[in-house]
């Protein structure tokens, strides 16, 4: 059997011209003989909605998660900063003041003022510091 | 049946509905589409339920992404390449390779004045439901879907010279099978 590439594309069979499209043509006529259930349609349809909004989902939740980080990103910095500011700032603990007026040999209230003192002159200092650098800057 | 590049330039006028529209616009695809679709998977997996089971994946599939189908260069034969992908994904993943000889998980539909026909069509599937797949989606291909040798080696990846010689000798088993029904019939 041969077969020759006609200039459509196709190729001519080696069947008969006449059974060929005979048989052809009761193939043709039993094309329409099988259909699709009455509920592939609503199921298609249920599903792709469904895949839809999952997609959507995923979309937003992706996008809150994104959100997340840039807010991460942007605070982190900033905290940096405040804990630095608040190292600065703490007042000393009472077990701190204790351990203090303990080493000096005076009593809890004497140590609490002295504490307290040092504590301002620290402070004074470290906001002078801040500000004259501020200055020279 | 309507000329294949027309047809095809439908399925792109329904993608592009979809893509502009979403999802809501599926449902003029699936009027289209879903009879040829389910035909043409049904000779891929033997069984109208996994035959189905392709076609709603594919149109979901589609939704999904409606432009990839809006821009093929031809619409209907890249979906029929679509179905045919999943169709195989559920034939491997069920495994059920078996050629089946009735036709008792098929819905079929009988008009009133084509009662006599419905032998001769039921002659027809049963026949095509004994050759082999790589033959039988040749034939639907050619023959329902109106395709050029050479558009039928690109919905199936294989050379224009294979599809031919395929359908060829499907088409020789085709008239063996139906003339032994017909003399079966005959004899009853």
């Amino acid at each position: 059997m041969t077969s020759i590439l006609r200039p459509d594309g196709d190729f001519d069979d080696g069947i008969s011209p006449e059974a060929m499209k005979s048989l052809e043509a009761t193939i043709r006529a039993a094309g329409q003989y099988v259909i699709p259930s009455d509920n592939l349609r609503p199921h298609t349809l249920e599903a792709a909605r469904e895949y839809d909004s999952d997609r959507r989902g995923t979309y937003q939740f992706a996008r809150f998660v994104l959100a997340i980080a840039v807010c991460g990103c942007i605070s982190l910095p900033v905290l940096d900063r405040l804990a630095s500011w608040r190292e600065k700032i703490a007042s000393p603990t009472s077990l701190q003041i204790e351990e203090i007026a303990l080493k000096r040999n005076v009593g809890i209230d004497w140590g609490l003022f002295e504490v307290f003192s040092e504590l301002r002159q620290n402070q004074a200092k470290s906001f002078g510091q801040v500000t004259v650098k501020n200055f020279q800057d | 049946m309507s000329n294949p590049v027309s047809f095809s330039e439908r399925v792109r006028d329904s993608a592009q509905c979809i893509a502009e529209s979403g999802v809501a616009a599926l449902s003029g695809l699936y009027d289209l589409t879903s009879m040829r679709l389910v035909r043409f998977a049904v000779s891929i997996t033997r069984n109208q339920h996994d035959a189905e089971d392709a076609v709603q994946a594919t149109l979901v599939r589609v939704a999904g992404n409606a432009t990839l189908l809006s821009r093929a260069e031809n619409p209907w034969p890249y979906l029929l390449q679509m179905v045919r992908n999943e169709s195989l994904v559920i034939l491997r993943r069920k495994r059920r390779w078996a050629v089946v000889s009735n036709l008792t998980d098929l819905l079929t539909q009988r008009s009133v004045d084509e009662v006599e026909q419905e032998e001769s069509y039921r002659a027809v599937w049963l026949a095509m439901r004994s050759l082999p797949m790589e033959q039988s989606e040749v034939v639907v291909l050619k023959i329902w879907e109106e395709l050029t040798f050479s558009q039928i080696a690109d919905v199936l990846g294989l050379p224009a010279a294979t599809a031919a010689s395929r359908y060829r000798y499907a088409m020789q088993k085709l008239a063996t099978e139906l003339r032994q029904h017909a003399s079966e019939v005959s004899h009853d």
